[in-house]
């Protein structure tokens, strides 16, 4: 059964990467929100099992995401992929309930590494 | 970078190149101390190496290098510092016994954190000696300023000239119309100066200017401002003045020049002046605007007499 | 602007991958910020734009309206394979914020001048380090120097004829969390410089 995924970047670039470096043989259903209040819509409706998740972001970032994940009692795995490389804004993310944390520029090994990790997808 | 060149010879250059080097711990204790840094600072390599910087140089700002040595081991970037916010680092003496005009040696320094051949933590400081540099910044500076005031005077009387004066005008005008306040503007004409030239010369004309000049700047405050605004004219801003102070003030210039006659050679010169006076209020639209009312007023004194204060009315 | 050759301005694609660049560039200016400062460092999406040196003071000036009437600005000049000019401009809010958080001694009256020099040597310097690094380039600096202290925002960036017409304008904000305070950066580059960038853009998207 293929996994609802929503790739949430302002960045057309960075969400062609991430599309790009997804693991081969992940069953994916993508779909793609370029700011937070786009991503939650996309949540409410029940498209994010897993969530890739960009932290700045136009309109509402992404802490603004996982706040309102928590607040409306949604459930999603979240990723958080960023460029704000902050110790605090890791820990920030983690407390409003990430699985894990993937620092931009990232590639297709450190993104698989870190899916595995939180238990999203294995290749194994 | 390095090229065919071994660690002696690459040691010898660091250790003659005319750039203070010196590489320290994050705790401050000297590893490498160039030659350099010896003949300047007096200090020899060997008594230094191996011992706290700020032990040896208490004059150091001890606080503020520790800061900076941190600041740049931590975020793993260049620090530089310049002489015109610091003018030095280490305190030597200058090169320029003969030259002088410095009691110091200026200094740029650059912070370049690295780490040591046993992952140790360590900062490279190199500091040149830019003295010269200094100097001549500060002697165009000087120029400049000296210029610039120059620009502001009229070289005959030594006061204001008339651009000087109207762009403080402006300025005085501006802040009026924005946060209110009282400001007036004085004209000032000698009377039938063009006699005075025609029968003593231009030189007398001269010396009438100068002491003409004097006697109104014993009168006026620190905050006006007094130019000669072309010939024989003259303006005088005055803040913070209505039009009842600005007639008290102009009459006794009015008389100061009439009493005290002007002596040149053996000559007598009687002096008197047409004075025009305005004051701002709302609805003058610019500076501009109140020296035409001033001088309107200063046509009207002239007409009715001279040796005469008129005072700006709406319906001239 | 003389005997140059006009450069091919970047493509929308090729500009998308700079934005993304700088976003990362910025992530680690401001990470750097906040250790030194040692508090949160809220970053904004910087906003990346091109203009051409006609309209160089126009276009800053727009950018920076209405929030302040006087700037302080700091130039740093950097070489190599990217070579160009950056600037910082700060409001006058912003760099007297910045003192009290860097623990500068307060009775030194040059204390928020070296402050303005440091803050703008640590932004440019990790920001196009950063943007450097990840598209394969070398990068060296000199030293930052003060443009102005307190000035109207023409007075700050009027200059004699401008070598280079290229100019890249970055606005950043910086919301750290005791107080606010915004930078704009501005950079100049040459048209070889433009060159490389491209080339490290578009191998840059070919590493995905």
């Amino acid at each position: 059964m293929s996994v609802a995924l929503l790739i949430v970047d302002d960045s057309g670039f960075s969400r062609k990467a991430m599309l790009k470096s997804l693991p081969e043989a992940w069953d994916v259903d993508i779909t793609q929100a370029t700011n937070g209040e786009e991503a939650l819509e996309a949540l409410r409706k029940g498209l994010g099992e897993v969530v890739l998740l960009d932290l700045t972001m136009p309109v509402l970032d992404g802490f603004g995401v996982l706040e309102g994940i928590r607040d409306e009692g949604l459930t999603a795995k979240v990723v958080v992929v960023s460029a704000d490389i902050q110790p605090k804004a890791k820990l920030r993310v983690i407390t409003l309930g990430a699985l894990a944390f993937l620092q931009k520029p990232f590639n297709k090994e450190s993104l698989a590494a870190t899916l595995a990790e939180c238990g999203v997808y294995s290749e194994d | 970078m390095t090229g065919a060149l071994g660690d002696s010879s690459l040691g010898f250059i660091i250790d003659r190149v005319d750039v203070g080097i010196l590489v320290v711990t994050e705790n401050l204790e000297v590893v490498l101390w160039n030659r350099f840094m010896e003949a300047n600072s007096k200090v020899s390599t060997e008594s230094i190496v191996g011992n706290n910087l700020l032990e040896s140089f208490p004059d150091l700002p001890g606080k503020w290098l520790e800061k900076k040595v941190r600041s740049v081991q931590l975020l793993k970037n260049f620090a530089f510092t310049s002489w015109q916010q610091r003018p030095y680092l280490f305190h030597f003496k200058h090169h320029r016994p003969i030259t002088g005009g410095v009691t110091h040696m200026y200094q740029n320094c650059t912070f370049i954190p690295f780490e040591g051949s046993d992952g140790e933590s360590l900062v490279c400081i190199t500091l040149f000696d830019v003295t010269d540099t200094a100097i001549s910044h500060q002697e165009v500076q000087q120029a400049h300023a000296d210029l610039e005031e120059l620009s502001h005077r009229d070289p005959l009387t030594g006061i204001y000239n008339r651009r000087f004066m109207e762009a403080e005008l402006d300025k005085e005008f501006k802040r009026v119309a924005r946060y209110g306040g009282k400001l007036s503007v004085l004209f000032l004409d000698l009377d039938f100066f063009k006699k005075v030239n025609d029968t003593y010369g231009h030189q007398a004309g001269d010396q009438v200017l100068i002491e003409v000049t004097q006697r109104i700047n014993d009168i006026v405050r620190t905050t006006d401002y007094l130019a000669r605004y072309g010939g024989e004219e003259f303006a005088i801003i005055l803040p913070e003045t209505d039009t009842t102070g600005g007639l008290i003030f102009a009459n006794r210039i009015r008389e100061v020049i009439e009493k005290t006659p002007v002596h040149f050679g053996e000559h007598v010169i009687p002096v008197t002046a047409s004075l025009g006076l305005s004051e701002y209020c709302e609805g003058v639209e610019s500076y501009d605007a109140l020296l035409d009312q001033s001088d309107q007023a200063l046509y009207m004194a002239k007409k009715q007499g001279r040796n005469r204060v008129v005072c700006f009315l709406p319906d001239m | 602007m003389g005997f140059t050759v006009k450069i091919e301005p970047l493509n929308e694609e090729e500009n998308e991958i700079l934005q993304e660049v700088i976003n990362i560039g910025m992530g680690q200016a401001g990470a750097s910020l906040a250790k030194l400062l040692d508090t949160f460092v809220n970053l904004s999406v910087p906003r990346v734009s091109w203009v051409n040196d006609d309209d160089f003071v126009s276009k800053v000036g727009q950018l920076v309206e209405g929030s302040d009437d006087s700037w302080s600005g700091v130039r740093q000049a950097f070489y190599n394979q990217l070579e160009g000019e950056a600037f910082a401009i700060y409001g006058a809010n912003g760099c007297n914020q910045l003192s009290g958080l860097m623990g500068y001694d307060e009775s030194e009256d040059m204390a928020q001048e070296e402050l303005l020099l440091d803050v703008t040597n640590i932004l440019i310097g990790a920001c196009l380090m950063g943007v450097a690094k990840q598209i394969g380039k070398q990068l060296d600096f000199a030293a930052p120097s003060l443009v102005g202290i307190d000035k109207p925002i023409k007075e700050l960036l009027y200059s004699r004829d401008r070598e280079w017409d290229q100019c890249l304008l970055i606005e950043v904000n910086f919301h750290l969390e005791e107080s606010n305070f915004s930078c704009h950066l501005v950079m100049l580059m040459s048209e070889a410089s433009i060159e490389q960038l491209r080339s490290g853009l578009i191998s840059f998207m070919e590493s995905y």
